[in-house]
């Protein structure tokens, strides 16, 4: 035993230097003790911080400064340094005898060393099996948009993304490879930083730094049961290493309408009266009975010559050219063992419509620290709030703004000399000269768009805190952990004036709050193991667990004298209409593994499967595994393709690869339990309460299940000149929740059943070259085309046509063979002629009535005289792109072009087909039938209470399909990066101004304001279905991108 | 050891429950925890009444389905202009048509609510075995009068007593004779709710009562007694069950007094549920509001405030309003059953002759909504159901016969009928039911059972088949019953048979 008793100050020292040693751990300096430094710089001599300097086969290495410099102290004998940076080419370096290097780092296209983010991790472009494109910030960037998905579109071919209409912020719908299910989502699954969201409209387009979109089966089974629509990762930008860096990232835009609809003017639609009022001889001259008492009758409308006063152009008086900003600042910063970085956004979007805007303003924190060499924990905490107003979307096919917009005779001022917002009840007659109004609904659109009738603002708000560990625990083998939390809250509110002559004279109010929360937890091992110099194995194990649950309440109420309080004292009105409140909630429990293997960089081959279970179905089906396998075949690194001259001087680079995997689709929480209806009666008076017959259990039911099969293969061509990726591929999704029909004896209409299959086939290229690549000039052009047929299989047990109800009565239809929400209904073939009265009779119908074809002669018209009329979905998809620099000159450009869909234009029913009610197009008068005029298909215009004046309602019928084929100029971008010279000496690291065009041109048959619609949201039943959508905006854009 | 004690820590902090994956549903009830309480029973007979209301909401834009049982009548112009009432005017409707399908779909959706009352709440324990009667009693009449619909809309049709357990099977059932869903169904149900229902009249409750269960039984036995039944017995039983309800004295005509006239009481929802209302279809404004009412307005103008679309969904005839005595206030005169000026406001509103019947004046500021009760079973449609049955029981009519009917002339301002012969008397009840049951979806069912139908311009009954409509069709032999719709004979082929 010794004496000396231990000084116990000296061992809590002892202590702390020995954590510090823990802590601060260093490798071992070498001998070669040499400095180098030097700076780099990017292809337009701007200084470039961030980039990774490495010794080459050692892990010493430095990060750049802000200011592109660096200094490295060489440890071993190599002379190479090692530059990488994420979007640059890597370059080495030999740097024998040299104490200073100064570099250009080159951009990378898509580089085969390129890292690419995949499922649960990240894979070199040149290992990939499966179907994956991907996006950096560059192509993110040429695109003004507020909404990340939408710098997306046209993109990925095989990723279709349409603006449903031109509201603020951006109304969308996206599918991968084609609709897979019909009573399911077929939205893909969208992952950020790694994890679950249903938000990523929150984000701001300047947080991303890639995406990655995984097509096939290879690729996606290992998300399981959601993988079936695709997947889509986003990664969002991080802090870097290196000092204290900010970006600024700005943009004014300004917007006006894209395209304007003819109608009729205030003489025109006169005309229109007068061809009405004359239809029935029996009711007399117009010029003689009418016409001489309209100055009488609306002084405020006709002048003493019985001439219209007004002339308006609703259009032009509606809307607007607004100015929208969009802000952007990151600030990062970064050290040896730490990064941080701070992301604020501030979108502010204006609509053409006076009232609409989106505001959205998003923050993110994150950073990592590098606790031990062994261990790495981070976190990011993020979240945004939006605050719109967006009326136009409320009531699709009600009397909402963009309806009126088109259906208000040109006839009416917008207002009237004492302030009164003119209304369809401002004029008209009746069948016998009397004046009664046109129609007695139907606002002003300026007025709805003031607000001054009623507004719907929207407040939401998300929150997303995500923690990981990061454990290596033995070289090659990492342990990774992520805990994620998101909660959504949204406050959505309406009210409508009591005034609104659309209402019943008593105004509404109501309000409602949701509250989302989420939490995800995923865990994962990685092993990443090198056998000999040749097998290169990757594997990864997991589990997953997650819960989502949502809450609601909402209320609302009517009865109100006054618009004082609109959506804010819901107690006022005195008729509380309703309440409500809401739960629900799905848990998920899932475990995933995964294994590449490359030999040689010459083969490869990826399996994977997940046993995931979800609580939304029977218990007899909880679970289910989704396998898949890929192969991949790099033919260049073959003895046979370099020793061949021919081949090799063509091709730098040829690989084939073919994937099959099974992916799952699930349902809404509860569809398996079944539920009580609930119903309210009256009873003497007193509202009572019943409960009863509501869905049928269904214990059986399971996940849809796509099997997908793909075959591609990525070439490279002179010197990497030209890229070239084709995809086949073909998807069968089977076990279709689908809600079957049964007899109604049994008091329910339908049961939902995994019944019924469909299949998506289609081919996917993407084709890029650099058609100049000198160090001043480069010249690329792209084109990314896409085309997949989609083919219903099989439906319920006897595979009978399910045909949906739209607005006008059954118009899409599921039919095996045919694609998913086909358009079909009866078959406009005319009009009546003169000559033909005596068949029009059998149908009771008179010459100038609408003509159809009466498909089984049958003299009338149900479901057997329904005929095929085409296909929502298009022929294919193509964009064009090219982007040309020369010196600091940057310049891209977007044509979308889309060939062969069918619209239902439902608009052309109310302004063609009706004019009775509203106003018409400027064709009408022409078009419509007259003795004279009896080959068209327009029907002779005729007064509201006249003979089949209605014949086009509910019917759905040929004549309101257009071809919906465009050609649009999407983005056009220009850019001019300062020089370094001018940057260095106002202390910024990089100046770009851009200008930017978006949506320059539009080439369509289509009648509406926009072919790329769906009025009636993203089912597959009323795809291209459009009435009235929020006219799109033609967008020009100055910004400005510096980073200091 | 740290690291796998951090990844221990990590991985115990998820580690799975086996509860994880169950489901609890809660913001909705399940079939596995409802019926339970005595008021789960209750709100699942009150879940019986919706589907009473299907035919009667109008649905589009001037979209009306109970007017598919007027159209035949022959008493009415269609002036719809949405085109599927059109098409029963002209008799071009299709086993496709939705009217035809909505009468359908509510009658069965009812019958399985009542199914699904019948079966779980006697497992339910009461206090009052009355009260777990009375609901039974309820849910039994109401799936009577559905199954009553049924087999007069479409003849033979599945009949379906127990709940559904597999609903892709459960319903495929064959057709069962309209006979036999009158004798093993609808018959033994409306006797068990006559005896068992707690209320004698739906004053203050509005509910179905002894008096509807004996009304609709008096109603359902002189159906049995015409086509396609031909029970001979059935006279007799509803003369006796329609003569319980006269004597209960639970109910009587209306009668115009100093402040309203005896139709502005028929119309007024003041008086719903109460003296000749023996079953309303009950509606309430603002909260529970009725579509039927604004249908019926004149289209050619507007008198409403504020201001709305008046429908004037069908209006009568020439010819029917011609049929009526001149001095009949039902007929050609303003404001009884039938109006062609109205005063509002100092204006008067002159139009077409249109349908008063069912003209609520609330609706004047209430307008769409209304909140009048629809009749369902009406005291003077009894009255002259026990004239008919006594007069073909009995071989000619008694003195309460002749009563029934003159009561019911005598407010219509008409002279009292005496001194007729069983034939001559018959043809007398079948002709105020014609003119006093217009527009109440009652006159189709006389049809059903009679075949025949009254042409008013021959001023006599001629049979339904080769029948002309005011449209100018022609009833074809077949075109009733109504053909059972389309889509319930593709999913389940033993109804093609």
């Amino acid at each position: 035993m010794k004496k000396n008793k231990p000084n116990l100050r000296n061992l809590k020292w002892l202590f702390f230097f020995s954590l510090c040693i823990f802590l601060y751990a260093n490798p071992v300096m070498g001998q070669n003790n040499r400095s180098i430094n030097g700076s780099v710089t990017d292809g337009n001599n701007s200084f470039l911080p961030g980039v990774t300097v490495l010794e080459k086969g050692t892990s010493n290495g430095t990060v750049t400064d802000n200011k592109g410099g660096f200094r490295i102290t060489l440890t071993g004998q190599s002379n190479i340094l090692l530059f990488k940076m994420v979007g640059y080419k890597d370059q080495e370096v030999n740097v024998k005898g040299r104490t200073k290097v100064s570099i250009a780092m080159e951009e990378s296209q898509k580089s085969l060393d390129e890292v690419v983010v995949v499922a649960y991790g990240t894979v070199k472009r040149s290992d990939l099996t499966g179907s994956i494109s991907t996006l950096g910030k560059k192509d993110i960037e040429t695109r003004v948009s507020t909404n990340p998905l939408q710098s997306l579109a046209g993109k990925v071919a095989g990723l279709n993304i349409y603006n449903n209409n031109g509201t603020p912020g951006g109304d969308m719908s996206f599918n991968i490879r084609g609709f897979s299910s019909i009573s399911g989502s077929n939205t893909p699954l969208i992952l950020i930083d790694g994890v679950i969201t249903t938000n990523v409209s929150g984000y701001s387009p300047s947080d991303i730094e890639s995406v990655s979109v995984l097509k096939d089966a290879s690729a996606t089974s290992i998300y399981g049961a959601r993988g079936s629509n695709g997947v889509i990762l986003i990664t969002t930008k991080k802090g870097k290493k290196g000092e204290v860096s900010v970006t600024y990232d700005g943009n004014v835009s300004v917007g006006t309408q894209a395209r304007h609809i003819d109608m009729l003017d205030a003489s025109g639609y006169m005309e229109l009266k007068k061809r009405e009022w004359e239809y029935d001889p029996a009711r007399g001259a117009y010029d003689a009975l009418i016409k001489p008492k309209l100055h009488t009758d609306y002084p405020l409308l006709f002048n003493a010559n019985n001439e219209p006063i007004y002339n308006t152009d609703w259009q032009e008086a509606t809307l607007k050219s607004p100015i929208s900003t969009r802000h952007h600042l990151a600030i990062t910063k970064g050290d040896e063992r730490s990064i941080s970085g701070v992301f604020l956004g501030l979108n502010d979007d204006k609509g053409l419509f006076g009232n609409e805007f989106q505001k959205k303003y998003t923050y993110r924190l994150n950073t990592e620290y590098d606790l031990r060499p062994w261990l790495k924990v981070g976190g990011e905490l993020n979240g945004w709030s939006v605050n719109q107003e967006i009326t136009s979307n409320t009531n699709t096919g009600g009397v909402n703004q963009p309806r009126q917009l088109l259906e208000m005779p040109s006839l009416f001022p917008i207002q009237f000399p004492d302030g009164r917002f003119s209304t369809l009840r401002d004029f008209g007659y009746d069948t016998n000269g009397k004046p009664a109004a046109i129609y007695s609904q139907g606002n002003n659109p300026v007025a709805l768009s003031n607000n001054s009738l009623g507004s719907s603002p929207v407040k939401a708000s998300n929150l997303r805190l995500s923690f990981f560990t990061n454990v290596k625990l033995l070289d090659g083998l990492d342990f990774k952990s992520i805990y994620t939390n998101e909660v959504n809250s949204n406050l959505n509110y309406a009210w409508g004036s009591y005034t609104n002559i659309d209402g019943n004279g008593l105004g509404s109010a109501s309000g409602s709050a949701g509250r989302t929360s989420a939490w995800t937890s995923d865990n994962f091992i990685t092993y990443d193991k090198v056998v000999g110099s040749k097998h290169h194995f990757t594997t990864l194990l997991g589990a997953q667990w997650s819960s989502t649950y949502g809450q609601s309440v909402g209320a609302s109420s009517s009865g109100y004298t006054t618009d004082f309080f609109q959506y804010n004292n819901l107690g006022v009105g005195a008729q509380p209409s309703s309440v409500s409140s809401g739960y629900s909630s799905i848990t998920t429990n899932s475990y995933f593994g995964r294994l590449n293997y490359v030999y040689d960089n010459k083969y490869l081959v990826t399996l994977s499967s997940r046993y995931d279970g979800s609580s939304v179905f029977g218990a007899s089906n909880k679970y289910a595994v989704f396998p898949s396998a890929a192969l991949g075949w790099v033919l260049s690194k073959e003895n046979f393709f370099s020793n061949s001259t021919t081949l090799s001087d063509l091709f730098s680079y040829f690989k084939i690869r073919s994937s099959y995997g099974i992916t799952g689709n699930s349902p809404g929480a509860y569809s398996s339990t079944g539920s009580i209806g609930n119903y309210t009666i009256n009873l003497n008076n007193q509202i009572v309460k019943g409960s009863g017959l509501g869905s049928a259990p269904n214990s059986e039911l399971k996940w849809e299940r796509t099997a997908q099969f793909d075959f591609g293969t990525d070439i490279r061509m002179f010197n990497d000149r030209l890229t070239l990726t084709v995809d086949g591929y073909s998807k069968k999704t089977t076990n279709l929740l689908f809600n079957v029909p049964v007899s109604v004896v049994s008091g329910y209409s339908s049961v939902t059943t995994n019944i019924g299959s469909l299949q998506n086939r289609g081919i996917e290229i993407m084709l890029g070259g650099d058609v100049i690549r000198k160090e001043d000039v480069s010249w690329n052009l792209s084109a990314s085309f896409a085309k997949n047929n989609n083919k219903v299989l099989a439906l319920g047990s006897t595979n009978a046509d399910v045909i949906s109800s739209g607005f006008l009565g059954s118009s899409t239809i599921l039919q095996v063979g045919k694609p998913m929400g086909s358009f079909v209904g009866y078959q406009r073939i005319g009009t009546w002629g003169t000559s033909e009265a005596a068949e029009a009779a059998k149908y009771g119908r008179v010459p100038g009535d609408i003509k159809r074809l009466d498909v089984n002669h049958d003299y009338k018209f149900d479901d057997k005289d329904r005929v095929f009329l085409g296909s929502p979905f298009g022929k294919y998809d193509l964009t064009l792109s090219t982007s040309v620099r020369y010196k600091n000159w940057d310049m891209s450009m977007d044509i979308q072009i889309r060939k062969g869909n069918k619209i239902e234009n439902v608009g052309a029913l109310t302004v063609e087909d009706r004019t009775s009610y509203s106003t018409g197009y400027a064709s009408v008068l022409k078009d419509a039938w007259t003795p004279t005029n009896q080959n068209t298909m327009i029907p002779a215009l005729r007064m509201q209470a006249d003979h089949l004046s209605t014949d086009f309602a509910s019917y759905m019928d040929s004549h309101w399909l257009e071809d919906g084929s465009f050609v649009r100029g999407r983005s056009l971008n220009l850019s001019y990066r300062m020089p370094a010279s001018i940057t260095n000496k106002i202390n910024f690291k990089n100046l770009k101004i851009y200008v930017n065009l978006d949506n320059f041109f539009l080439i369509t048959k289509a009648r509406d304001f926009d072919p790329e619609a769906s009025s009636f949201g993203g089912g597959y039943a009323t795809q291209g279905q459009t009435f009235f959508g929020t006219p799109r905006s033609r967008t020009l854009s100055l910004g400005i991108n510096a980073n200091f | 050891m740290k690291k796998y004690f951090i990844i221990l820590l990590i991985s115990v902090g998820f580690i799975s429950c086996k509860k994880f994956l169950d489901e609890d549903a809660k913001s909705s009830q399940t079939p596995a925890n409802f019926y339970k309480s005595v008021n789960d029973a209750q709100a699942a007979v009150n879940a019986i009444y919706p589907f009473l209301y299907g035919p009667y909401n109008k649905t589009g834009y001037d979209d009306m389905p109970n007017a598919m049982l007027e159209m035949i009548t022959g008493q009415w112009n269609n002036k719809a202009v949405y085109p599927e009432s059109e098409t029963y005017y002209t008799l071009l409707n299709t086993s496709g048509s939705a009217y035809t399908s909505n009468f359908w779909t509510n009658c069965y959706r009812g019958i399985e609510a009542a199914n699904l009352v019948v079966d779980n709440v006697p497992d339910i324990s009461f206090s009052d075995e009355t009260d777990k009667k009375s609901l039974l009693a309820e849910a039994r009449f109401l799936r009577a009068y559905y199954y009553y619909l049924l087999v007069n809309i479409f003849g033979d049709v599945p009949l379906k007593l127990t709940s559904t357990k597999v609903p892709g099977k459960d319903g495929l059932l064959p057709k069962t004779a309209v006979k036999e869903i009158y004798t093993n169904a609808i018959v033994p149900d409306l006797i068990y709710a006559g005896a068992n229902l707690k209320y004698v009249t739906p004053v203050g409750n509005g509910r179905v009562s002894v008096g509807a269960a004996k009304t609709l039984l008096a109603k359902v036995y002189l159906s049995m007694a015409g086509n396609p039944v031909n029970d001979p017995n059935a006279m007799a039983l509803s003369k006796t069950t329609a003569l319980e309800v006269i004597n209960s004295n639970s109910f009587s005509l209306f009668q115009s007094d100093a402040n309203s006239t005896w139709f502005d009481k028929l119309n007024n929802a003041a008086f719903d549920n109460k003296e000749e209302h023996i079953w309303d279809l009950n509606y309430n404004y603002p909260n529970f509001q009725s579509s039927l009412n604004v249908y019926f307005l004149p289209k050619e103008v507007v008198f409403t405030t504020p201001k709305y679309i008046q429908f004037g969904g069908f209006y009568p005839d020439a010819a029917y309003l011609d049929s009526f005595n001149p001095g009949d206030l039902r007929g050609r005169n303003n404001m009884g059953f039938f109006y062609n000026s109205f005063t509002t406001n100092s204006v008067t509103y002159n139009f077409p002759w249109a349908v008063y019947k069912f003209f609520d004046k609330g609706i004047l500021t209430t307008a769409p909504g209304s909140g009048k009760g629809f009749p369902l079973l009406r005291y003077a449609d009894l009255l002259l159901t026990y004239a008919e049955a006594q007069n073909e029981a009995d071989n000619g009519p008694n003195a309460v016969a002749y009563k029934a009917v003159n009561d019911i002339r005598a407010r219509a301002g008409l002279s009292p009928v005496n001194g007729l012969n069983k034939d001559a008397f018959r043809t007398e009840v079948w002709k105020e039911r014609y003119w006093e049951l217009g527009a109440e979806n009652k006159t189709y069912f006389d049809i059903v059972r009679t075949q025949q139908v009254y042409d008013a311009k021959k001023e006599a009954f001629v049979p339904i088949v080769g029948f002309t409509l005011p449209s100018g069709a022609v009833v074809k032999q077949g075109y009733l019953p109504f053909p059972i719709p389309l889509a319930e004979v593709q999913i389940n082929p033993l109804l093609g048979k």
